[in-house]
């Protein structure tokens, strides 16, 4: 199997390719609104904002690992 | 708002635009790139967003609330996958110095020429309309901020802003895009300025909707709050929910892959690229610059169905909302940011379709031209440049055309949407291409031809028909009045939205096209080789310039007359004589090796197109058909070659690895040697001492006889003593020295401490009982007996103990002695009330003759130094530790361990 972040990033991937699509979008598919923000605006902006963080961790630490080697 | 100053604006932005670039030019030039880093890489990523982003977003949202975010949440998907795909994008085209989207194809497929022709035109027929409404974006926004005629109606060509702006994008495309020939060279101005607009737009969008939310509304949740009390408003809330699934999925597919296949993201995200290691930052910068440009999207929208009039389209939200509100500079620097957004497409997509254009169209057509095939003559590298620069006018042309006759009033997002299902149609021949060897020409023509035929009756014949160019009975009725060939149902209702219906059936097409046409038919041994390089290309990455198969005659001098067309001829020779000096080539040689024929075809491919290249080499050299085995053959042989190299250096590696360990052997050998120095070295002195004075007193007893009884009664007496010491030390010596190197066996049998601590102290009760020292022994009386030596382990007991004897105290002396078993060992500790051990002391104090090294302080201590050594001895010996623990001056505690071993279970050792 390829190295540690090939890995980590398919995990991502197929994670948030689940997370942001049909059907777990549908859990918050309502007219409701958690502080304000309409629920499904929340689940999409929130999903999209935590890939974004993973994805900047997984590349920090591949970047420390090779530092470290 | 004045038209003159709106005018002004707009061309000082573009003459800013200009001074970048140049300055990025400049700055290049003197080794100091802007280019040269992941922020500039993601920034000019975003060229992804266009005019449709920034304003025709909002209008989508209007519609169909959170259904336009899957176009920036199908990029961010695909992201973490950038590492696998987008990298080995790169690193194929920069090994086969690929220019374009359809270069890759025709280079993939055995550097066919028609299918990069065919490539080329889809993707200039996909891409017109989309370049077109970034021009719409500009007209219509720059008419809305100058309150002119409203959609453009039919202002003459000659007063119309917009052409003139077309005019000026013309030339800082032709300036800064076509500046050398080699196509695959970065445009590092260009770039700049790419990235500058991304800067632009994303300020703009924000400082609009910062002063929607907060300057017309009190945030977030007052906005949402307001449009939850409008029921036409609150449904956009949720996705609708009949078809919204499926269409939310298609979407983001269809956006993860125009994200590669767009000509101009292919032309940013892999020809520009200057660094494969960009694209690691850049895998969240991107996304994270879409998540910001889109924050403000439907507030934005709500707010424009709750402010504005309602026959305002929602495509212009964002520029009306600050129109309405009087805050015109606001308005001003929005529309910039619009101008901006359009520009930065309307570039890159030039340039990535005149590339295209020229390289794999227009040249190969030249080139077939009977002047250049059968007279020999060769083209031109100043040919070159001009056909580039038509090329890159008549898509400007092409597009302003589209723009003035056709600009139907669709919306934004739909028109680009149409492109991205156009570009997807190279999805199974791009991906297919670099995943699969088998995948074939035949394929990928049957492929994408299918593909763009279902695309364009899906999705260009319904348009074609709601504007009136074709008749509506075809909608209605089907072709030929065939009812499965409706162009939006499709051999039947599946319930899909007219995108996805089209997407579903052309790539569906397309795909078993691919296929099935690629199982059916065999490859050409080029073709072959191609595959091999391509589907491996991390295998082949090193070896490449000796995996490349041909064979044929061909002349030195020919080859050198075809590069210096294209390259400067000094810079063609030295570029030749490196490759050759790499290579061990002879250039001196009239016929030239195989490797310089394939390597100038690689570097006019850069210039002219893999097609291209290949025409012109393969007019000046006599080829011979390869056979598919020689094809294997030769890759086989460059993969030993580099297994052989790894295998070398691996060799090398554990070279290296066994010297180091040789280099600490022989420090360690050293080093014991030396110690055993210092042994001998203090041996002698500790032997000399004793001897001294036992000759002294001899002499003075054999030199005076008259000497009085007293006097020779004490210096026998000392004699005596100091011959005892002498004997002492050289048992101790002999002893350490047999348990040092192994020959004292221990003769273990059943040991019972407490008994053997008894007998220990009862050996010291005289040292006691002369200094007056009280002594506690606190032994677990019930203990098991161990595996142990009796003697040996007494020995260490007494040892102990006599040196806690002699650092205890003239007045006062206390010892305790305690001993019990915990976790499977036996544990004793020697305590005694004396000055104790310095902290420094407590490792070496175990060492041999560490008192003896330590004389100046502990000269009127008797004992020789070697107790400790010898007690450390036994106890490991026995499997044991020992050590001491100590506060100065509070007396010092001696522990050793030893395993408890029943001496039953373990007679076989024993």
């Amino acid at each position: 199997m390829k190295g540690l972040t090939t890995q980590r990033l398919i995990a991502l991937f197929g994670t948030f390719a689940l997370v942001l699509q049909y059907p777990l979008l549908r859990l918050s598919d309502k007219a409701e609104r958690v502080a304000g923000i309409p629920v499904l605006y929340l689940h999409v902006l929130l999903g999209w904002l935590l890939l974004i963080a993973l994805m900047a961790w997984v590349m920090h630490d591949k970047q420390r690992r090779e530092r470290s080697e | 708002m004045n038209t003159a100053l709106v005018i002004g604006a707009s061309f000082g932005y573009l003459a800013l635009l200009f001074g970048i670039a140049w300055w990025a030019e400049r700055r290049g030039q003197n080794k100091r790139s802007l280019v040269a880093n992941p922020w500039t890489y993601a920034l000019s990523l975003a060229v992804y967003c266009t005019a449709w982003t920034y304003y025709g977003s909002v209008g989508r949202a209007a519609v169909s609330g959170i259904e336009f975010a899957a176009i920036y949440i199908g990029p961010t998907l695909l992201a973490p996958l950038w590492y696998i795909v987008l990298r080995k994008l790169i690193r194929i085209s920069k090994m086969q110095r690929i220019s374009s989207i359809a270069d890759l194809v025709s280079a993939r497929y055995g550097r066919s020429s028609w299918l990069g022709a065919l490539v080329t035109v889809f993707c200039i027929v996909g891409i017109i309309p989309y370049i077109s409404i970034q021009l719409k974006a500009v007209g219509t926004s720059f008419d809305l901020i100058t309150a002119g005629p409203l959609a453009m109606q039919a202002t003459p060509l000659l007063t119309d802003t917009t052409f003139y702006l077309t005019l000026g994008l013309a030339a800082f495309i032709i300036l800064f895009g076509t500046r050398t020939l080699d196509a695959t060279e970065r445009h590092e101005g260009l770039v700049t300025a790419i990235a500058f607009e991304s800067v632009v737009k994303l300020v703009a969008f924000l400082a609009v909707g910062l002063f929607v939310t907060y300057g017309l509304f009190n945030g977030f949740g007052d906005l949402f709050g307001r449009a939850a009390e409008v029921p036409e408003l609150e449904q956009l809330f949720t996705l609708s929910d009949e078809g919204g699934p499926v269409s939310w999925s298609a979407l983001i597919l269809l956006s993860m892959m125009a994200f590669l296949l767009l000509p101009r993201q292919f032309q940013v995200a892999v020809v520009e690229n200057l660094n494969e290691r960009h694209t690691q930052k850049a895998m969240w910068i991107f996304p994270l610059y879409l998540l910001l440009i889109n924050l403000f999207v439907l507030p934005i929208a709500f707010a424009g169905k709750l402010l504005l009039d309602g026959s305002v389209d929602a495509d212009t939200y964002v520029l009306s909302l600050p129109l309405a509100n009087g805050a015109n500079g606001l308005a001003l620097f929005t529309y910039l940011g619009g101008f901006s957004a359009a520009t930065g497409m309307i570039i890159v997509a030039t340039i990535a379709l005149s590339t295209m254009l020229s390289n794999n169209l227009l040249m190969p057509m030249l080139l077939s031209l009977p002047a250049y095939k059968e007279r020999g003559v060769q083209p031109k590298g100043g040919l070159l440049l001009a056909v580039r620069r038509a090329g890159i006018v008549l898509i400007l042309l092409l597009a302003y055309i589209y723009f003035r006759t056709v600009s139907s009033s669709a919306p934004l997002v739909s028109v680009g949407l149409v492109s991205f299902a156009a570009v997807a149609q190279f999805a199974p021949a791009v991906f297919g291409g670099i995943y699969w060897k088998r995948a074939n020409r035949q394929g990928a023509v049957i492929g994408i031809v299918l593909g763009f035929v279902v695309w364009t009756y899906t999705l260009v014949v319904p348009g074609l028909i709601r504007s009136g160019a074709l008749s509506p009975e075809l909608a209605e009725y089907g072709l030929f009045g065939i009812e499965a060939l409706k162009p939006q149902l499709l051999f039947g209702d599946l319930g899909l939205d007219p995108l996805t219906h089209s997407v579903f059936w052309s790539l569906l097409l397309n795909g078993a096209g691919f296929v099935l046409g690629s199982l059916s038919f065999v490859q050409s041994s080029k073709e072959r080789n191609q595959a091999e390089v391509f589907v491996d290309v991390f295998k082949y990455a090193k070896a490449y310039e000796s995996s490349i198969v041909w064979k044929g005659t061909a002349q030195t001098s020919e080859l050198r007359r075809l590069l210096a067309n294209f390259v400067e001829p000094a810079r063609a020779d030295r570029a030749l004589q490196q490759f050759a000096k790499r290579n061990n080539i002879d250039l001196a040689s009239e016929s030239a090796d195989p490797r310089l024929v394939t390597y100038v075809e690689r570097v006019l491919s850069g210039i002219i197109g893999a097609a291209s290249a290949r025409i012109m080499v393969s007019n000046v050299v006599k080829e011979e058909e390869i056979q598919l085995e020689e094809v294997f053959d030769i890759l086989r042989g460059s993969q030993q070659l580099m297994a052989l190299n790894k295998e070398l250096r691996r060799k090398s590696e554990e070279l290296d690895a066994l010297t180091q360990e040789l280099r600490r052997v022989n420090q360690d050998l050293l080093k014991s040697d030396e110690l055993k120095d210092e042994f001998l070295y203090t041996v002698t002195h500790e032997l000399r001492t004793p001897l001294t004075s036992i000759r002294a007193l001899s002499e003075i007893l054999h030199d005076t006889p008259d000497i009085d009884e007293g006097q020779r009664q004490q210096f026998l007496a000392t004699m005596v003593r100091e011959t005892e010491r002498l004997t002492r030390l050289i048992e101790q010596v002999l002893d350490l020295e047999k348990l040092e190197s192994g020959k004292q066996k221990l003769n273990e049998g059943s040991v019972l401490l407490p008994a053997l601590i008894d007998e220990a102290v009862d050996s010291v009760g005289q040292l006691l009982r002369d200094k007056g020292i009280s002594i506690q022994v606190d032994a677990q009386r019930n203990m098991r007996p161990i595996l142990g030596d009796a003697d040996r382990i007494e020995q260490v007991l007494i040892n102990l103990l006599s040196n806690a004897v002699k650092f205890c105290p003239e007045q006062g002396g206390h010892i305790t002695v305690s001993c019990y078993y915990v976790d499977n060992e036996v544990k004793v500790h020697v305590t005694d009330n004396g000055p104790g051990v310095e902290p420094a002391s407590r490792k070496l104090i175990f060492d041999k003759f560490f008192q003896a090294r330590q004389h100046h302080q502990r000269r009127n201590t008797s004992g020789s130094g070697l107790g400790l050594a010898i007690c450390r001895n036994i106890v490991v010996l026995h499997g044991g530790r020992i050590w001491v623990e100590s506060n100065t001056d509070q007396g010092a505690r001696f522990s050793f361990t030893l395993p408890a071993i029943s001496p039953t279970d373990n007679t076989s050792n024993a």
